[in-house]
């Protein structure tokens, strides 16, 4: 351990962090793109483009919060209230989507 | 309205957590840290399973009992919505405690979830076993 008494090892926890959204909004791609192929999963119908389009929403979503924490983390480390609320309202929107796409015809 | 104010109020402050800012004295960052990076594991738990149920749809083809497949998916993905709205939950009453130095909230939720899904599995296991489509 290199870290002093005073103070904690440096960077470690941050880029741990920091880490964890990367393979945190590395998922939400992943589940972007599993949407997108059950959206055309039988051709190209309207309405299951349309509802499939939505799920640009989550992604861009969870894009941007990963995106404004990995740079906010080395600044200060303590994480706004709202950002757990919405980094879950992505996940049940992309929940929704597919649950939408799942049972429609 | 008994039941709903809290609950409305607990949603609140999911979204404008102003409140909890103010009780208690802010933890050594790293704990911080840690309890985010905890919220973080749950949600890609949510994640992995939302894409479990998205695959089933996806790539499964319709099977002969009726909405078999539907099913399967449609359980899978809002067990992942359940998990996201939970972790959300947790994170924040865990940040609350470590504000006062309280103990850290316990939780029933991980024991009660792998239960479920190693049944879910055995189900799943013993449907192919036994030929159902």
């Amino acid at each position: 351990m290199t870290g002093t008494a005073a103070g904690p090892p440096p960077g470690a926890a941050p880029e741990r962090t920091r880490l964890s959204w990367r393979r945190t909004v590395l998922a939400g791609t992943a589940i972007t793109l599993l949407t997108a192929r059950l959206a055309i999963r039988d051709g190209f119908a309207p309405l299951r483009l349309t509802v499939g389009g939505f799920v640009l929403l989550g992604w861009v979503g969870i894009l941007l919060i990963g995106r404004y924490r990995i740079r906010s983390i080395g600044e200060s480390g303590a994480l706004p209230g709202w950002v757990p609320a919405v980094t879950a309202s992505c996940l049940a929107w992309f929940a929704v989507l597919g649950a939408v796409l799942a049972v429609l015809p | 309205v008994r039941v709903v104010r809290p609950l409305w109020r607990t949603v609140r402050q999911w979204f404008d957590p102003s409140d909890m800012r103010a009780v208690g004295s802010t933890p050594d960052y790293r704990f911080s840290l840690a309890n985010e990076r905890t919220f973080l594991a749950w949600i890609r738990t949510g994640l992995a399973l939302v894409g479990g149920g998205l695959a089933v749809a996806g790539f499964l083809p319709p099977l002969r009992m009726t909405h078999l497949r539907e099913a399967i998916a449609l359980v899978l993905i809002l067990l992942g919505a359940l998990i996201g709205v939970r972790a959300a939950d947790h994170w924040a009453r865990s940040e609350k405690a470590m504000r006062l130095r309280e103990p850290l909230p316990q939780s029933r939720f991980p024991a009660i979830l792998a239960l479920t899904l190693g049944l879910g599995g055995l189900l799943l296991a013993g449907a192919v076993l036994a030929g159902v489509r």
